[in-house]
């Protein structure tokens, strides 16, 4: 119950913070010039519009979702307000899961209001551009849903680590550089299992292979293709890379408590 | 009854990242507050007031030793320890942290509505609770205005009433008064008086001695991390120098006779001297001696040392 008073604290702090409102603003920028940029390429406006706006969705999630969480107690350090909330009837673990969730309100907040407007920006194109989406409306949709729905899934995991990294920090940076980091690696897991088999050396081979197997392997969050071709279909499974995803911030969370638990204030 | 507070042995050494660098901060501290007690808890600034403060809520582990709150242990050093836990014994407890420092985007009311909510107070019960140490402190007025327009005098005020939320048995006020004007700090001396007649354990941190001295019942004076004083006011001070006589023009022999009898004889630039008297009743000995050798009494007064003599004393007496 106190994990929700904190969460709800958190929430409204990280919607006033001007990092986070700059990143949403610019997103929303991004998504709704999109269909300008198709001029460089007619015939496939509709497949642009997809790809620059996924892209987008998931590029500024990421920033906003490690800005959000990864600032979340080094600002409360800071400021000091830390010191009356621990002082108050309540655990460490409480505290962290509460930030947690009001880091993820944020996230879900954003990543809303930037799929509504892709799915206005959608729905305009499949107006213009009948000729090029054989499916209706409908079905590119529920298609853009999933895709951002595992957008956030993906945003999860990684607010859980950039989380955990601060507790580590006194400021934002560290948690900060360590998610973009994470979102880099994660989302090139499938290069590594290449390189790992191509390496130079079995030892390099070896070590290679055990960073794409500990890593989360974002790119079966990234629906590029499903949403391209106004396919619904996820091989995986919703449920699954949900489970997937909830064991990696699981996993986070936990490193994240462990380092608090006992951490001078 | 188990003392309120019960600290014993306790030490904290601060370390930079890679343990090169090491700060004592608390040294070997053993101290004990009853209940209903009014603690004055002193030292200048980096002495390890707040360090301390600090463990006895949890919000710092300590490197040895340990702390009880109304006869239970509170904080542990163990790293397999329950972390600080007991949050029957924490409701019991309010705290005013230096400088208090809210949510800015709050109003007074919202702050206190959070923390109130963090005791597990809720609804109608809340807003009376609220309205009640908004009440105590003199903050209604302006108790709808946001934090971050607060003056440091309202800042202190709702710290105080966050610390009140829920009427709690101990309340540990560290520097209340730090950078208040002169009719803020009355106010908040008021209170706390306020505080100790509503039979509250008080443990208030300081280096604003008078005021504390106005309010205490007990002190601690802490300097470098080590407790070198510590009892009931009244009995570190006044043992001494209980009246001091001015003088003009004493002589030597005089003075040797004086200092004889445990005297103790400054002489100021001003040409004055000030002869301190270790017991009242010696006084007409004294008297009597000043009068054989016709020295010239300017001015005589009973004096009770202050805690700030005290306080400046016993820092010089440790640093010599
Ligand atoms: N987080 C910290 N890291 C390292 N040293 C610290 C830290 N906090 C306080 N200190 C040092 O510990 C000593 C005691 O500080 P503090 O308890 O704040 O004193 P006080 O409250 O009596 O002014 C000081 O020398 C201070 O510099
Ligand atoms: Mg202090």
């Amino acid at each position: 119950m106190n994990s929700i008073v904190i969460g709800l604290n958190a929430y409204r702090e990280s919607i006033r913070r001007k990092t986070l409102i700059a990143f949403l603003l610019f997103a929303m920028l991004i998504i709704g010039s999109s269909t300008f940029l198709t001029v460089l390429s007619p015939g496939e406006e509709v497949k642009i519009v997809k790809d620059v706006c996924l892209s987008c969705v998931s590029f500024f999630g990421m920033l906003i979702a490690v800005f959000a969480a990864g600032a979340l107690i080094p600002g409360e350090t800071d400021n000091r307000t830390i010191h009356t909330i621990l002082s108050k009837p309540l655990r460490r673990i409480t505290y962290v899961v509460g930030k947690y969730i009001g880091a993820q309100l944020t996230i879900i907040l954003n990543i809303l209001l930037m799929s509504i407007l892709f799915l206005v920006i959608l729905y305009l194109q499949s107006k213009r551009y009948t000729e090029e989406a054989p499916k209706p409306f409908s079905v590119t949709a529920l298609v853009t849903m999933k895709a951002m729905l595992l957008v956030y899934f993906e945003l999860l995991v990684l607010s859980a680590l950039a989380f955990a990294v601060s507790m580590l920090s006194t400021s934002a940076t560290l948690p900060v550089i360590a998610g973009i980091f994470i979102y880099i690696v994660g989302h090139s897991v499938n290069y590594l299992k290449n390189l790992s088999e191509h390496a130079s050396s079995e030892f390099m081979g070896t070590v290679i292979r055990q960073f794409y197997l500990i890593l989360p392997n974002f790119s079966n969050f990234y629906l590029r293709n499903q949403l391209i071709h106004d396919d619904p279909y996820i091989p995986q499974g919703i449920v699954k890379l949900f489970i997937y995803a909830a064991l990696y911030a699981g996993f986070g969370l936990l490193i994240g408590y462990i380092l608090f638990r006992k951490k001078d204030m | 009854m188990p003392p309120a507070i019960e600290i014993e042995n306790l030490s904290k050494t601060y370390r930079s990242l890679f343990g090169l660098r090491k700060v004592t901060a608390v040294d070997d501290l053993t101290l004990h507050v009853e209940e209903g007690e009014v603690f004055g808890f002193l030292g200048p600034n980096g002495a390890g007031k707040t360090t301390t403060i600090k463990i006895l809520l949890g919000i710092l582990y300590p490197t040895s030793g340990k702390c009880k709150l109304f006869g239970e242990t509170f904080t542990s050093n163990s790293a397999f320890a329950p972390e600080t836990a007991n949050s029957k014994l924490k409701a019991n407890i309010g705290y005013l942290p230096e400088g208090p420092y809210f949510h800015e985007f709050l109003t007074g009311k919202e702050v206190l509505a959070f923390y109130g909510k963090l005791y597990g107070i809720r609804g109608g019960n809340l807003k009376k609770r609220i309205s009640d140490v908004l009440e105590l402190v003199g903050m209604e007025y302006a108790a709808d205005r946001l934090v971050q327009h607060y003056s440091k005098g309202m800042r202190q005020r709702i710290g105080l009433a966050q610390a009140l939320l829920s009427d709690p048995k101990l309340l540990i006020l560290d520097e209340p008064t730090v950078g208040l004007d002169p009719i803020a700090r009355r106010e908040i001396r008021d209170l706390m008086l306020r505080l100790r007649g509503l039979g509250k354990t008080l443990f208030v941190c300081s280096h604003e001695l008078s005021e504390v001295e106005m309010v205490c019942d007990k002190v601690g004076i802490i300097n470098r991390g080590k407790l070198i004083k510590y009892g009931r006011l009244l009995d570190l001070v006044l043992k001494d120098r209980a009246v001091e006589i001015e003088v003009s023009l004493l002589s030597e022999e005089t003075q040797k006779k004086l200092e004889a009898m445990k005297c103790r004889v400054e002489r100021s630039e001003t040409g004055l001297t000030s002869v301190w008297l270790p017991e009242r009743q010696e006084i007409y000995d004294v008297l009597e001696i000043l009068r054989s050798s016709s020295t010239e009494i300017v001015e005589m007064k009973p004096k009770k040392e202050s805690l700030e003599d005290l306080f400046i004393r016993t820092v010089k007496e440790e640093v010599a």
